[in-house]
């Protein structure tokens, strides 16, 4: 039970990478041989993304190109792009893992990674895109008191970054030792070097790029990769799922919801989990700005989900594809009846099963593109809260000299991939299945709160948005700390205080709850002005800047 | 664009936001209710065919979300047209009137 939990623990961070799985941050990875057709069609995809960095460079002048890419880009490509941040190896490798092992369950991670756009679109989009300029901090500092909402969003920024990325680390050495036969710190070492090329140079340009190239090769490869599966299942969806539930060992039961998870409790904490914490991911919030006006960002949710939409269905069949043809066949399991290189490993051998090396190999690059576009974004949003939040507007007052700008923004990338890389290799053989659940809670317990709050809330003041906050970030750690994660998992106690791995369900509310009470008990002047703003901030996030 | 004007728009954008944000919220967690035994009744398989209620609400789910998604953009983008085009009428109404006023002198 407990394995499970982490499992699905690792599952969970979908957007990333880390959740690449069960078996490769758990001890169970076995490095594959050296895959010379992977690493073939990686460096292909490596010289085109290089080559779009080099060109990008010469278009990134200044600090705004290099934040948004000079707010130039299309809601189509913006769209692809957020898909391509989002649709990560994880998603299709963890997913498809899932799906093999516990069938109808692993859907619950397609919905709760799918649902959070119609979200983004209905609630956020416009305002959010008429009210920043690069970060979503642009956002919550607009009404209230600048210095102190922006040290605690730049607080909850960098928290989601680093642990996200320390995530994405792990599970980038693990995944690519298990793909591609290549040692764990080169792997790590490799997706660092890589990324710094990418945003050092080319910013947000490049990683737009680098994410739209991914979303297109990774929707391809699932097409292909289904096409396939229903052309083994003479093109019959019935047919498919009988045959499933026939070589799987649980039988009928696959289809069905309940082989993983029984409790409705814990399908609501992981639902909560991922709604909420994609709408308060900076790095998904920062790619808002990267499009002309706000009738662009709302086409750039709506693409996004679309690409997505298709994506998550096309998995169903890819899922129970790999149920209905890897049990009947011996060569892709070991002596001891476990799936070759852990159960991540099933949707590459479905492709190996239905394709062959070439789509095996195409399979395996895509993931491993996938890592790059991911910590690609991750370090942009990480970047901009340092340069621009903390640096130009809170240190420089909203004044600062742009040459030392941009240049302080290229040192925090390269920083920013330094202790990536030292805290990935640091990490390399703990659990981080709690790290890999942080993230998520904690955007859901701390950004979404304040961001949501100063949108649409005229009561929200500066006091009760930091209060919020903080209890939002205490509680998401201290619940995580004390739940079977890290209680049991890590710290070896026999059973954990408090029973949900993903307590957003209950830090949300709780941050909410306590914003509100000191926003409305809050007597101060400074808490005057911040309900006054409400109104011009109102307008402004409806019809764009009235400057 | 009158103050009073832009609040009433303001407010009824607010509200179909919410109206929007409210049905997908319900019928997002309403699939927790799979796994409860309110739900057990969708994992019986539908007619002759393997699937069931439970997987065909995963991809009903997934393509009333994009549709209701799509409606909301048409809805908002025709607001805007209409929106941009009485601004423009308006616009022209203002410059025809400033014309006039400035002709009424010379004659």
């Amino acid at each position: 039970m407990m394995r499970l939990a982490t499992i699905i623990g690792l599952f969970l961070l979908l957007p990333s990478v880390d959740l690449l799985a069960a078996g490769s941050v758990d001890g169970e990875v076995q490095r594959q041989p050296l895959n010379v057709t992977a690493i073939i069609i990686f460096l292909l995809f490596v010289a085109a993304t290089l080559g779009i960095s080099y060109w990008s460079a010469k278009r990134t002048r200044n600090s705004s190109e290099f934040y948004n890419a000079g707010g130039n880009i299309s809601g189509l490509q913006n769209g692809t792009a957020i898909a391509g941040d989002f649709m990560s190896a994880a998603s299709f490798l963890g997913i498809t893992a899932l799906m093999f092992s516990a069938g109808f369950d692993g859907l619950v991670l397609s919905i709760g990674a799918f649902s959070a756009w119609p979200l983004m679109l209905f609630l956020l989009a416009r305002r959010v895109r008429n009210l920043g300029n690069y970060t979503f901090i642009d956002v919550v500092s607009m009404r209230l008191e600048k210095s102190r909402i922006r040290y605690i969003a730049i607080i909850g920024t960098m928290v989601v970054v680093i642990l996200y990325l320390i995530a994405q680390m792990v599970g980038a050495g693990k995944l690519i030792e298990l793909l591609f036969g290549l040692p764990y710190e080169i792997a790590v070492i490799t997706v660092a070097v890589l990324v710094i090329a990418y945003v050092t140079f080319g910013g947000m340009l490049a990683t737009t790029w680098v994410q739209i190239i991914k979303a297109v090769l990774l929707m391809l490869g699932v097409t292909i990769l289904a096409f396939l599966v229903m052309k083994e299942a003479n093109f019959s969806f019935s047919t498919l799922l009988e045959g499933a539930a026939a070589n799987h060992p649980k039988g009928d039961a696959i289809l069905s919801p309940g082989v993983a998870f029984s409790d409705p409790i814990q399908i609501a904490t992981i639902l909560t989990s991922m709604l909420f914490g994609v709408l308060g991911l900076p790095h998904i919030l920062m790619r808002l700005f990267t499009v002309p006006n706000m009738r662009e960002a709302k086409k750039s949710a709506f693409y996004a989900s679309l690409f997505m939409g298709y994506f998550y269905l096309l998995l169903i069949i890819v899922g129970f594809g790999t149920a209905f043809l890897l049990y009947n066949n011996p060569e892709f399991f070991d002596a001891k009846g476990k799936l070759l290189g852990g159960g991540n490993m099933a949707a590459i051998h479905l492709a190996n099963a239905v394709g062959g090396d070439l789509l095996t190999g195409f399979m395996s690059a895509v993931s491993f593109a996938t890592i790059l576009a991911v910590v690609a974004g991750l370090t942009v949003s990480g970047a901009a809260a340092i340069s621009h939040d903390l640096y130009a507007e809170v240190l420089c007052k909203g004044k600062p000299d742009p040459k030392t700008e941009l240049q302080l923004t290229r040192i925090t990338v390269i920083a920013i991939c330094v202790i990536a890389v030292g805290l990935g290799i640091l990490f390399q053989d703990e659990n981080v299945a709690f790290i890999a659940t942080m993230p998520m809670v904690v955007a859901a317990s701390v950004n979404f709160p304040i961001l949501f709050l100063s949108l649409f809330w005229s009561g929200l003041t500066t006091r009760g948005a930091i209060i919020g906050a903080t209890v939002g970030l205490i509680s998401s750690v201290v619940l995580i700390v004390i739940g079977p994660q890290v209680w049991v998992s890590v710290l070896g106690f026999e059973k954990a205080l408090f029973p949900y791995n993903y307590p957003a369900l209950f830090t949300m509310p709780l941050a909410f709850a306590v914003t509100w009470f000191v926003s409305v008990s809050d007597r101060s002047a400074r808490a005057t002005i911040d309900r006054q703003n409400y109104h011009d901030l109102l307008v402004q996030s409806e019809y764009g800047s009235t400057k | 664009m009158t103050k009073d004007h832009q609040l009433a728009v303001i407010q009824r954008r607010t509200r179909r936001r919410f109206s929007f944000a409210a049905v997908a919220l319900c019928l997002y967690f309403s699939f927790a209710l799979v796994w409860t035994d309110f739900g057990s009744a969708m994992s019986k398989p539908l007619g002759d065919t393997p699937i069931n209620a439970a997987l065909l609400m995963f991809i009903s789910l997934i393509v009333i979300f994009i549709s209701m998604e799509f409606l909301f953009l048409r809805i908002s983008n025709r607001e805007t047209s209409e929106e941009e085009s009485a601004a423009s009428d308006k616009e022209r109404e203002e410059q025809k009137i400033e014309k006039a006023v400035r002709q009424e002198p010379q004659s």
